[in-house]
């Protein structure tokens, strides 16, 4: 049996956020689909929502595809967001795929690279891995930090990650092995980067009234914001600060009236590990270059001050481009209404979700709190 | 005034293959003649844009309009002149003798390390890499008054009133003969130089230095190496004379210098200067669809400013400066009214580092990183207001650090579409590579 392509993996996702309403959903309420996706591979570039609305079993129900890539399902949230809040639909889907593994490692490395600057850092040699290097080797030169700390966001991602069953990687792994992993772009390693992975999931919005009609239990989306930056690295104001984030953070915040210590455990974007030190500065949850310090202090870890990743990140838990963004909704939401399980974050009200477009030209924040 | 060679620059790869100094596996003809021009154009003081370009060597003449772009004079005259000794003089006496008007001259001879032929030591090359350009202009140096070839048989000595009889006919009156003969040949026999001191009263033979061991018999660029040495060396005297002898034929060239010509030398070659990589069997083409890198021909063309000569542009609303060049302002978003501007050439930085291994290149890059085992990819600081991601080159891979000063050379990235693609790579700074190493 061959594996299963996108079609499949929407489906399977589509299905389950349907069969997760608490009191049960009729497909003719949902109004809309947002699909992100970078169609990967090509399966379908063009007109891919029809495809969602297809396996999603909505027939005829508008639909669009959201591109803005590994932000792309944070993009098509955020659209949904916007279907509901302006009162034109009362349901809406969301969901991301991506079918990553379905072609040679040169054929993907083609699409790896797509989303980034083409003119000047593909033609100096670099894919993502290369860029986020460079951010990562001026972020321990700038704050005279050593590489342990990027080794304990791959650790604590591994840990949370084998607790999850949906993950990619199922097994801790150590410190020391981290720091031993094969050079990929130096300062980075292969354990310092996300796997390549195929998935997809999949999100129910409505309006507050709606909900309230499905369940008792409702996860409320209190504020959002998005930000876009220079598409190429050297372009940008700061390289230890990815301003995209910084920016969308600040608009969540304040449309939620939420301030970082108010977070109880958030989903940031550690596509490579130096993603998730530079966000948890961008966000305002460290100061600048504090990031390394709180990360090997534990308090990114469950239990901690503030657990990043409890689902195992992207680091572990896999980052099939066009899905991450609704991935990490699906993980709030099971943490918010307490059914994550092992790796549940205890008490946990209120999340952040944070999800970035290729090295940072793009990045969406959105703030979760357990419903009233 | 009249037009004279005033100043030249030599250009000299830091690859090494045995004794010779060869291209790196990411240089070639054009890459060394863009190296070259580009020092000429960056000396010091005052300089005249040049008016034309002619190329001394084995430089494929689709890569001319890419010769212009690179210098920046996209409707520049730019013409190749053949290959060889006779073609350097004649190119050289040709430019010196246009009209004034014609404006600065640059003439550049380069060379690409040639294989050995066979049974000669496989894969060895035989003779060396390296480019000199001349800048011919208004102003003292070096006139050339005249050059020949005299054919002869192999047991005959040459016939050194040869030139004279070439002097005499392409510049009129008889010129005064008070200077230095200079003799190349493959054994420097006395007799023979006695017997053109005799021919040539007035001049004071002496033999040419043997071939550079670090470039042997480069066809273009070792005749305008001993040209430089010739004009540097021997009596004080307005004429100097340069002959080569062959088993059949003997070149002569002679110049009149009125002046020092001013002397860009090659920089010292660096104590880790890399081993040349494997040869590759030829020049691999990325098969099918581009896996990565891939930009369209029409988008890299339009990017040359900016990737291949850091072409800035300022805004007149904000004063801010964007870069690359896109014809808008970054700042402000005016895109009425920007100028131009180059960005320095000194005191550039490494930002960031970081070495590009196997599995994290583009596929463009498979070859060079199998080769090499990866490469270094830099951000570097080029003013207060931009930088630019180049990879880096010259070096082991790993070698780049942060705080590093850096300059940059035109260099092949990879073959796409039936061509090399070209960008600027950093590499590091050769002490005394700088303008002003030396003056004739």
């Amino acid at each position: 049996m061959l594996p299963e392509g996108p079609r499949a993996l929407l489906r399977a996702a589509t299905h389950q956020a349907f069969a997760s309403v608490d009191r049960g959903l009729e497909r003719g309420a949902v109004g809309e689909a947002f699909l992100g996706t970078l169609g990967m591979s090509g399966w379908q570039l063009g007109n891919s929502s029809a495809v969602l609305a297809e396996e999603a079993g909505l027939p005829g129900v508008p639909a669009a595809r959201v591109e803005n890539a590994c932000a792309s399902a944070g993009a098509a949230l955020r659209a949904g967001l916007r279907a509901v809040e302006s009162g034109a639909r009362d349901v809406v889907l969301v969901a991301g795929v991506e079918k990553m593994n379905d072609m040679p490692s040169a054929r993907r490395r083609y699409w790896l690279g797509v989303s980034g600057d083409t003119e000047w850092e593909r033609l100096a040699g670099l894919t993502f891995a290369g860029v986020y290097a460079l951010m990562a080797d001026r972020y321990l030169t700038e704050h005279g930090v050593g590489p342990e700390a990027l080794a304990e966001v791959a650790v604590k991602a591994h840990r949370n990650a084998a607790n999850n069953p949906n993950a990619h990687f199922q097994k801790p792994i150590t410190r020391e092995r981290a720091l031993s992993a094969p050079r990929v772009a130096d300062p980075l390693g292969l354990l310092d980067c996300c796997p390549v992975s195929d998935g997809a999931a999949a999100v129910v919005l409505a309006s507050e009234e709606t909900a309230r009609r499905y369940t008792d239990t409702p996860v409320v989306v209190t504020g959002d914001g998005a930000a876009s930056d220079r598409l190429a690295l050297q372009e940008r104001e700061s390289l230890t600060s990815l301003s995209a984030t910084v920016r969308a953070g600040r608009e969540a915040f304040q449309r939620a009236g939420r301030q970082p210590a108010d977070i109880a455990f958030a989903e940031l974007h550690d596509c490579f590990t130096i993603a998730e030190l530079l966000a948890l500065e961008d966000l305002g949850f460290a100061g600048a270059g504090e990031a390394a310090a709180m990360t090997l202090s534990g308090a990114t870890a469950i239990g901690g001050r503030l657990p990043v990743n409890p689902d195992g990140g992207l680091k572990a838990k896999g980052h099939p481009i066009g899905a991450t963004g609704a991935s990490q909704a699906y993980e709030i939401f099971l943490q918010l209404r307490a059914a994550a399980g092992a790796r549940q974050v205890a008490g946990a009200e209120r999340a952040l979700a944070h999800n970035v477009g290729g090295s940072g030209a793009s990045a969406t924040v959105t703030i979760f709190e357990r419903g009233p | 005034m009249t037009r004279s060679i005033v100043a030249a620059v030599v250009e000299r790869p830091v690859w090494r293959s045995g004794p010779l100094r060869v291209e790196g596996p990411d240089e070639d003809a054009f890459t060394l003649s863009v190296a070259a021009l580009e020092r000429l154009g960056a000396r010091p003081g005052p300089v005249r844009p040049i008016a034309r370009a002619t190329v001394v060597g084995s430089l494929p003449s689709e890569l001319l309009p890419y010769l212009r772009a690179a210098i920046g004079a996209p409707e520049l005259p730019a013409q190749l002149a053949g290959t060889g000794r006779d073609a350097l003089y004649e190119a050289l006496e040709s430019s010196v003798g246009r009209a004034e008007s014609e404006g600065p001259e640059a003439l550049v001879a380069v060379d690409v390390a040639a294989p050995a032929r066979a049974g000669e030591g496989a894969g060895a090359p035989a003779s060396g890499a390296g480019a000199v350009a001349f800048l011919v202009d208004e102003g003292r140096g070096a006139r050339v008054q005249g050059h020949g070839v005299r054919h002869h048989p192999s047991s005959r000595p040459p016939d050194a009133t040869e030139w004279v009889r070439t002097v005499r006919s392409s510049a009129g009156p008889a010129p005064e003969l008070g200077g230095s003969l200079t003799v190349r040949a493959p054994a420097q026999p006395p007799v023979l130089l006695a017997a053109w001191s005799r021919e040539l009263p007035g001049l004071v033979p002496r033999a040419a230095p043997a071939d550079d061991p670090s470039l042997g018999p480069a066809a273009n660029v070792a005749p305008a190496l001993e040209i430089l040495a010739a004009l540097r060396a021997g009596a004080a005297g307005p004429i100097r004379v340069l002959a080569s002898i062959e088993p059949e034929r003997t070149s002569y060239v002679g110049f009149r210098l009125d002046g020092p010509i001013e002397l860009h030398g090659e920089a010292p070659l660096p104590p880790d200067a890399p081993e040349r990589a494997p040869p590759e069997a030829s020049a691999p083409e990325v098969p099918g669809i581009s896996e990565g890198a891939y930009v369209a021909r029409d988008r890299y063309l339009e990017g040359i400013p900016s990737r291949w000569r850091f072409v800035a542009e300022r805004c007149p609303k904000c004063g801010g400066l964007s870069f690359p060049a896109r014809s808008i302002c970054r700042h402000c978003g005016c895109v009425e009214g920007l100028t131009e501007e180059l960005l320095p050439r000194e005191d550039r930085r490494v930002e960031a580092r970081t070495t590009v291994r196997a599995g994290a290149q583009p596929t463009e890059f498979d070859a060079l990183t199998a080769g090499t085992g990866g490469y270094d990819v830099v951000l570097v600081r080029l003013s207060p207001e931009a930088r630019a991601t180049l990879q880096g080159t010259d070096r082991r891979p790993g070698s780049f650090r942060a705080g590093d000063r850096v300059d940059t050379r035109l260099r092949r990235l990879y073959r796409s579409e039936g061509e090399w693609r070209y960008g600027r790579k950093a590499i590091p700074v050769r002490p005394g590579a700088a303008p002003g190493a030396g003056s004739a």
